[in-house]
């Protein structure tokens, strides 16, 4: 039984056994041919093809190009190259056609050496290149391999890849020229992102960058083959160009070839949509070029911001940061601005630094008081110029006996609104200032903005001061612009920098009784329109018409500037420690290149700017233009219905530093509109021309590049 | 008991003669497809397979002069052994373990330094030991109730393999446990039962299993580009099935992309075999060894290799090797008495068949792929060693002839037991 047992188990393998020889012969005998011509083919076949798409472009509010796609060629090499090992070298040989022997180390470093040459990029940077692109394609390889249990082989091992990007027509021709004796580099036809507007766009619109593993993780596109992210791909970074990237990015074109060579799916690259900004670039420019004068009269003042806003619908009409840079710049260029501590001109002053706004809250201080019942007609403050007669002083800008709350805005009274912030307290304080949008983001969707902070809790002095925007109050110009027009319409809305935002971006009302706001306006209309207005002799406005200006001047003082110079205690690998002086970080590596390799023990602060001598004051105007004949009500619309906040960094006092910057936007503004006619943007976002901003200025017409005299303006 | 070297018996040369040239073939493979440093003339690779070949020979030596009847006695705590190596790789699933790192999403290595152990890899020796062992007095695995002991000491282990995840090694299981125990004499209605209960209990280990182990399972129907129109024709069945979970609408494109994304192993190992022909492209020529065309070429899929360089000729010569040496291990049971010894020469002779059958079948597509390697050709130390150490353990019993009084083992008579006899 056993031995018979034993047979059947034998029976039992041998029926396999059999199956698996008659395939054998089936397959090698019989189907040979057919397989040879199949493996012929696998070798030679390329990978799926694919074909690049065109992103979007970033348009200001009447179309002009603000950032677009300009034809440019890039050097590719191919990955066996990079990957340097013997074994994909030789695959490649066959797969080109080459000897079997080359390409040969010398003839690669060869090939390095003229790319290097051709394009200006040192050896260094491009060997960076190559082991950034190693290290990538082998964490691609890995999470694909995890997927399916076994190595594959991977799409970005066998193309080629981008190492040199952005040639013009003439370098490329050269580059084909010179490039020619070794195969395994590519010259391909692409696209380079181009900036146009000068420098007062450099923050705003943002830039590209080369996506990394971790885009390509965390790309929630990932599952669809023709939006996913590849190595190689550009995506933006910061500004516009990040903040809207899905919209801008398109589909790229696809061609999918089965083993016999037949094309199983062709598909046809969609290029991304254009984005359309609510800007207003002769605006933008024409402020720009107004900071910029405005820093170099005013020392110590480094630097400037400037928000215009439409109220009815929040667009962003000007989102200035001064000083900025071109948008073109490369990205180790740009680094290199991140040296300068001083100026800080990659700083996104507008929405990403925080400043006390000083005076410029007392309207929405005002308006809340008067709600809360702290504060009414009757009431009156007795200004002594200051507080207390021992530090702390508790100063005020003048003596105002008797002061009433109209004429407290009027004249910036401090000693008013400490008063009042004694009333109200803190927590009470900081309630206002949030409904009127402190403290929390302004909806721009851009990533670097900040949400400043408010005080949750003080005694009696930080009240006073927190009426007056000094104590732990930090707001960015956007959310002061934004604060502003709140008062200016009784309604806080979140800001867009979308001209065809979809969303509904529900309104809410300041929660403030009517006879509050319409007290705070006639303050404000007191500051800039009569006589003891604390703008009054600094904002002359020709050619109004029916507008008018209101607003509120603002000097907010801090103790001492920003940190300018640094010390930095370094330990070298071999022990030694040494002290160096650097403005930041970026600084210290590009003056002393050997501190790279240090760990940094301590930093410390070395020189400030401005020093406490001094007395370095922030300058704040802001503001809002609305109908003359009805400037107590609430503001919704009609022409030129905008909000302005103008802010010097370091620049002085308020009002006769920042007013005048104002002054001259305001009547750029009106004049822009030429007289009396079209309306104000209301709240839709309308399409070019008619009606809108600027329509004089409408030269090239739609699509068209910037005119030459804007891109003049634009500095 | 003297040491002394003897000369193998006939059955002892039929058994070591197959594995010369096989391995010289896999060396030869190595060497072809290595990456060979500059100044150096052999490969990594070969280096290797050629240390771990001389560490596992070393191991079949002993084994042999050691016996399979001394090795036996500790069956149960080398089965022991493996158990707790396998439940120690497996706890890196909760906890970070020392020694253990995930490759690909499974673990199934212990890193020693330079060295990778694989447990299942022995876990197959001691099994088969143990449950020779455990088999080889008794009487009751003729009832059904008797069969629970010997499923449990295969279960046990399968489920822990089953958690690395390793597919194909928990495969080659139950091929033997149902060789062993048929050939133990167990009923064959009784195993029949089991066999259907396993099938019907299939719908339940189908969606216990990794989604794309279950690709590989289905990799064997979707092969057929017929079979590929069908399904796209008719979505019901592919949504029966679930071979992929994938948001709904994808399951298409899987379909159509089949041959360039899961299916791209199969296809690939397929043309390699085939574009062999008759003879073969050559000794390291042939554009799946000089390109990087067909994944895993060193181990699960080194026949393919092996068929692309030498052919329909070279395949069979391949073939007869193991067919030998199944053969001669069977044999070898006839030959001794010893009702142990019997047990593990039909164990092992039926595990190096049943895993050369699945690696072939799966570069072929008649097999669903699975990770199982081939015995002396892949590259892999554990592999290696396992391999030789059955093929020792077969020797061995070809060499020891004990004297056994008392009747054959093993040997019932069904015509007596159905009239109430024993």
């Amino acid at each position: 039984m056993f031995e018979r047992r034993l047979k059947v188990l034998l029976i039992l393998l041998a029926v396999p056994t059999a199956g698996i020889v008659l395939r054998l012969v089936q397959m090698q005998a019989l189907q040979g041919d057919y397989h040879q011509a199949t493996a012929e083919k696998m070798m030679r076949r390329q990978a799926a093809r694919y074909f690049p798409c065109l992103r979007g472009e970033i348009q200001d509010h009447e179309g002009r190009r603000l950032a677009f796609d300009a034809p440019a060629w890039d050097i590719c090499v191919r990955y066996e190259v990079i990957a340097d090992d013997a074994r994909s070298l030789r695959s490649m040989a066959k797969r080109l056609g080459l000897p079997r022997d080359e390409p040969t180390r010398e003839q690669i470093r060869a090939s390095w050496q003229a790319i290097s040459e051709l394009t200006g990029t040192s050896m260094d940077e491009l060997q960076e290149w190559q082991e950034r692109t190693r290290r990538r394609v082998h964490l691609i390889k890995e999470q694909v391999s995890r997927a399916h249990g076994i190595d594959m082989p991977i799409l970005e091992e066998r193309i080629a890849h981008p190492a040199v990007r952005g040639l013009d027509q003439n370098q490329q021709a050269a580059a084909r020229v010179t490039l020619a004796a070794y195969p395994w580099i590519e010259v391909v036809g692409g696209h380079r992102r181009q900036y146009a507007g000068g420098e007062s766009l450099g923050h705003l619109l943002g830039y590209l960058n080369e996506v990394d593993e971790r885009d390509i993780r965390n790309d929630p596109a990932a599952g669809n083959d023709l939006a996913r992210y590849r190595l190689g791909d550009l995506h933006g970074a910061e500004g516009v160009e990040a903040m809207a990237e899905s919209w801008l990015r398109g589909l790229r074109g696809r061609q999918l070839e089965d083993i016999e060579g037949r094309v199983i799916s062709a598909v046809e690259p969609v290029n991304g949509r254009n984005f359309r900004l609510t800007l207003d670039l002769p605006l933008q420019q024409f402020i720009y070029a107004k900071l910029k004068e405005a820093v170099a009269a005013h020392p110590p003042s480094t630097g400037a911001s400037a928000v215009v806003l439409d109220i009815p619908s929040r667009q962003i009409l000007a989102l200035v940061s001064y000083p900025g840079f071109d948008p073109n710049l490369t990205p180790a260029e740009r680094r290199r601005l991140e040296a300068d501590e001083l100026n800080r001109p990659t700083k996104f002053r507008a929405v990403a630094e925080r400043y006390p706004p000083g005076s410029i809250v007392k309207p929405v201080v005002l308006a809340g008081g008067w709600t809360d019942g702290k504060v009414n007609l009757n009431t009156r403050v007795d200004c002594q110029g200051q507080l207390n007669p021992v530090p702390p002083y508790f100063k005020c800008t003048a003596r105002h006996p008797h002061i009433d709350p109209v004429s407290a805005i009027q004249h910036s009274c401090n000693v008013f609104f400490y008063r009042v912030g004694e009333w109200m307290e803190v927590p009470r304080l900081s309630y206002w200032l949030g409904q009127a949008g402190l403290g929390r983001l302004t909806g721009s969707g851009l990533a670097r903005e900040v949400a400043g902070t408010l005080p949750k809790v003080g005694n009696r002095g930080e009240a006073r001061l927190t009426a007056i925007g000094q104590q732990n109050v930090w707001a960015t110009p956007l959310q002061a612009a934004n604060m502003i027009a709140t008062i200016a319409s009784g309604v806080w809305r979140p800001v867009t920098l979308w001209a065809d935002d979809p969303r509904e971006r529900k309104p809410v009302p300041l929660p403030v009784v009517p006879e509050a706001l319409r007290v705070v306006r006639e303050g404000m209309y007191r500051v800039v329109n009569e006589p003891g207005g604390t703008a009054y002799t600094h904002i002359h406005l020709e050619n109004t018409g029916d507008l008018v200006l209101l607003g509120k001047t603002g000097s907010a003082e801090t103790q001492v500037g920003a940190i300018v110079e640094r010390i930095f205690v370094c330990r070298f690998p071999d022990g030694s420690e040494d002290e160096f002086v650097a403005a930041n970080e970026v600084d210290l590596y590009l003056k002393y290149p050997q501190t790279r390799a240090a760990k940094i023990l301590e930093r410390r602060a070395f020189r400030y700017w401005p020093t406490e001598e001094m007395d370095p004051t922030h300058a704040w105007f802001a503001g809002y233009l609305t109908a003359r004949d009805r400037y107590l009500e609430s503001s919704s619309g009609g022409r030129l219905n905008v909000a302005l906040v103008v802010l010097i960094e370091f620049g002085g006092r308020g009002g006769g530093v920042a007013a005048p910057v104002a002054g001259e936007i305001v009547q750029e503004m009106i004049n822009m509109q030429g007289g009396t006619r079209g309306e104000g943007r209301g709240a839709r976002g309308e399409g070019r021309g008619t009606g809108g901003w600027a329509s004089g200025l409408l030269s090239e017409g739609s699509g068209g590049r910037v005119a030459r005299s804007e891109m003049a303006g634009g500095g | 008991m003297a040491l002394g070297l003897k000369l193998p018996t006939w059955h002892g040369w039929g058994l070591l003669l197959p594995i010369v040239p096989l391995c010289a073939i896999s060396v030869l493979s190595m060497q072809a497809m290595g990456d060979i440093r500059e100044g150096h003339w052999l490969a990594t690779e070969t280096l290797r397979q050629i240390a771990y070949i001389l560490l596992g020979f070393g191991g079949m030596v002993a084994a042999v002069l050691v016996g399979y009847h001394r090795i036996g006695r500790f069956s149960f705590l080398l089965f022991g052994l493996c158990l707790v190596l396998l439940v120690y790789l497996i706890l890196d699933r909760w906890f970070p373990i020392p020694l253990v790192e995930p490759i690909k999403g499974s673990r199934r290595w212990i890193r020693l330094g330079q060295v990778a152990l694989q447990p299942s890899e022995l876990m197959k020796i001691a099994y088969v030991l143990a449950l020779a062992w455990y088999l080889r007095y008794r009487r009751n695995y003729r009832t059904l109730s008797g069969l629970i002991a010997p499923f449990a000491l295969t279960l046990v282990p399968m489920g822990i393999i089953l958690m690395q995840p390793d597919l194909g090694t928990v495969l080659l299981f139950l091929p033997v446990l149902f060789a062993m125990l048929f050939a133990a004499g167990a009923k064959v209605r009784h195993l029949g039962v089991i066999i259907l209960a396993g099938v019907l209990a299939l719908p339940v280990f189908w969606f216990k299993i990794e989604t794309y182990q279950r690709l590989r399972v289905t990799g064997v129907f979707l092969q057929s580009p017929w079979i590929r129109s069908q399904l796209e024709q008719h979505p019901e069945l592919w949504q029966a099935l679930r071979p992929a979970e994938e948001e709904p609408g994808r399951w298409l494109s899987h379909l159509r992309e089949w041959e360039r994304k899961t299916g791209y192993q199969l296809v690939h190992s397929k043309t390699a075999v085939g574009s062999g022909g008759l003879f073969g492209q050559g000794y390291a020529r042939g554009p799946f060894v000089e390109h990087d065309l067909l994944p895993e070429k060193h181990n699960d899929f080194i026949f393919a290799t092996l068929a692309h360089q030498w052919g329909l000729a070279g395949c069979l010569v391949v073939i007869l090797c193991y067919m030998v040496m199944v053969v001669i291990g069977m044999d070898v049971a006839t030959m001794t008495r010893d009702p142990f010894g019997r047990l593990v020469a039909v164990g092992f002779a039926t595990l190096l068949g049943v895993q050369t059958i699945a690696n072939i079948a799966m570069t072929i597509g008649l097999g669903p792929v699975t990770g199982v390697t081939l015995p002396f050709l892949s590259a892999g130390g554990s592999s290696l060693v396992s391999s030789f150490l059955s093929v020792g353990l077969l020797m061995s019993v070809a060499q020891h002839r004990p004297v056994i009084i008392g009747h054959e083992p093993f040997e019932f008579d069904e015509e007596a037991e159905k009239y109430g006899g024993k």
